[in-house]
């Protein structure tokens, strides 16, 4: 088959996958209740199609962002759970949310980025100075250091009274996803595209610092504008719906099987499919206790954990 | 010509490597000998400028490497280190397209592909340009690693120690295949050798190196003598003629 018939069917795919998500929930709807019930209209308008919507933009940017991360930290394991970033974006919310309130939404969003920055470049400059033996110690350290900033914002959550704010931003679930409340998910769509435009600039950090500049690369600049956009998609995620673990770090690996480390290659395929795993997942959290909901972050939790468990018995530290 | 003046290196408080003079003419395969943690992968690392210079000057037909732009240092000397930690999962022509970085910035363009075309099927890697690296055997590796630092299209190429874990087909195959692409492509190679009899039989100059001082240099059939080679190893060794060269059997 040629590159593009494989997209066709992935495109394919995905679209069905969007329709049974119009589709399913509390109540279901069929195609023709849409056009003969205001009232499903007004469901699919306000409700529906923006939770698809945003299932399909975060399963998609956490698939590139955790893909980036493991070429700018030069090892398969990480991605932001396993750096604590979400942690730090977590304190910078709710910092800004305690003593900033009046910055709005997308001010807090941004404070909540820069934390995750700091938290990102602080565990970069800790990386240069260990040497890794097994590619495994990397998820070690960042559980670890991850700890060390969640005790710091568990501590404050519980002081100001926002355990449970704490809670919505470290478990994703799209169940209060309406219009209007997720159109911010927008940014990491367009940071998304970003990262792909400088795919190749970006390929050049997996090659590692010394053969990175002998060709000239500008590595330290290049790390930078990584991260940032790594901590800005993420605590855009973080901040709308709530972070979806491990689901950087599952998706890019099985991904790189097949396309490999080339980013050009291999960032659509993560998007693809990162956004139609997610989306499955949703759909499933929404079908198992009907009409109740099991959040989509432990839905893919439970997947993400067997890919993990599946790739540790497997033994290959360089690939899945 | 690489020129390398009063290069001194200090790491924990100890000198590792002290060069007052040291002059490499172009056109030529210059072989860098000495026992272990005789300061060569740090001369190589300094030349190629992965650490900062303490010390003195080295330029490149006088572009001083500390006053250049690491852009244009990047078409004038490229290496190739002994350990290169990446993600590997690249195919071959991937990584050579990577190697035009200094001329494409991550934009590669039809001269681009047309380089790795080239370099592809001079290396004889043609068959293996969709092969991910980490797929490859390891004297195929080292082929593509190599065939990558010419594609960089640099005047100078750094070596540190390519013979590794290569048998002996395999090292033999590589020793060749260079030697002919240095005289085809115009190149000067400082290349970090542990077989002293593959620095006899392909270098033009050795250079020896003991305790981050350089204690020889000359051309193998003048300065390989088991008087130098025990000052430089603490080996008693033979050297023998065979076909106009100088082999040591130090067995």
């Amino acid at each position: 088959m040629r590159p593009f018939s494989y997209w066709l069917l992935a495109l394919l795919s995905l679209l069905m996958l969007a329709l049974v998500s119009l589709l399913v929930g509390a109540y279901a709807i069929s195609l023709e209740d849409i056009f003969r019930q205001p009232d499903m209209a007004n469901v699919m308008m306000s409700s529906r199609i923006p939770r698809t919507l945003a299932v399909l933009i975060v399963g998609s940017i956490l698939g590139i962002v955790g893909c980036l991360s493991q070429s700018v930290m030069n090892n398969v394991f990480a991605e932001p759970t396993t750096l604590g970033t979400p942690q730090g974006i977590a304190l910078g919310l709710l910092l800004t949310s305690v003593f900033l309130p009046e910055v709005g939404l997308v001010g807090t969003m941004l404070l909540g980025a820069g934390m995750g920055l700091l938290s990102l470049l602080v565990f970069f400059a800790l990386l240069q100075k260990l040497t890794l033996s097994d590619p495994l110690q990397l998820p070690l350290i960042g559980l670890v250091y991850s700890a060390i900033w969640g005790a710091g914002v568990t501590f404050l959550a519980f002081e100001f009274d926002r355990m449970q704010m704490l809670a919505v931003w470290l478990n994703g679930d799209f169940a209060t996803i309406i219009q209007g409340r997720y159109e911010l998910l927008w940014g990491a769509f367009i940071i998304g595209l970003i990262v792909y435009w400088m795919a190749n600039q970006f390929s050049m950090l997996g090659m590692g610092e010394a053969l990175a500049k002998t060709l000239g690369v500008p590595y330290r600049a290049l790390v930078v504008v990584a991260l940032m956009m790594i901590a800005l998609a993420t605590s855009l995620v973080v901040a709308t719906v709530g972070m979806i673990s491990f689901l950087g770090l599952v998706i890019p690996n099985i991904v790189r099987q097949y396309c490999g480390d080339n980013l050009k290659h291999s960032l659509p395929w993560c998007a693809w499919m990162g956004a139609s795993s997610l989306l499955l997942c949703d759909v499933i959290g929404r079908l198992l206790t009907h009409p109740l909901e099991v959040p989509a972050n432990l839905v893919f939790a439970v997947f993400a954990g067997t890919v993990f468990l599946v790739m540790l018995w497997r033994g290959d530290r360089r690939a899945f | 010509m690489i020129q390398i003046q009063n290069v001194s290196f200090d790491r924990a408080g100890k000198n590792i490597l002290d060069v007052t003079e040291l002059t490499l003419e172009a056109k030529q395969t210059i072989a860098l000998i000495g026992p272990n943690g005789a300061g060569k992968s740090t001369l190589l690392s300094l030349m190629a400028r992965l650490l900062p210079l303490q010390t003195g000057q080295i330029r490149y037909d006088y572009l001083d490497i500390s006053s250049t732009s690491s852009r244009v240092m990047a078409r004038k000397v490229g290496i190739l280190q002994q350990h290169s930690h990446f993600m590997s999962r690249l195919t071959v022509q991937d990584l050579l397209l990577y190697a035009r970085y200094p001329y494409h910035k991550g934009r590669p363009t039809a001269d681009d592909h047309k380089v790795v075309e080239q370099m592809l099927a001079y290396f004889e890697l043609l068959t293996f340009r969709t092969t991910f690296l980490d797929e490859l055997s390891g004297g195929q590796r080292q082929m593509a690693l190599v065939a990558m630092v010419f594609c960089q299209g640099t005047d100078y190429i750094l070596l540190d120690e390519p013979l590794n874990n290569l048998d002996m087909y395999h090292a033999r195959h590589l020793m060749t295949t260079l030697r002919r692409a240095i005289v085809d492509w115009n190149k000067t190679i400082v290349v970090v050798l542990h077989d002293i009899n593959y620095a006899s039989l392909y270098a033009d100059q050795i250079v020896a190196l003991k305790q981050g001082r350089i204690v020889f240099k000359g051309p193998p059939d003048q300065v390989l003598t088991p008087d130098s080679i025990k000052a430089l190893y603490g080996v008693e060794v033979d050297i023998i003629e065979h076909q106009g060269k100088r082999l040591s059997l130090h067995f």
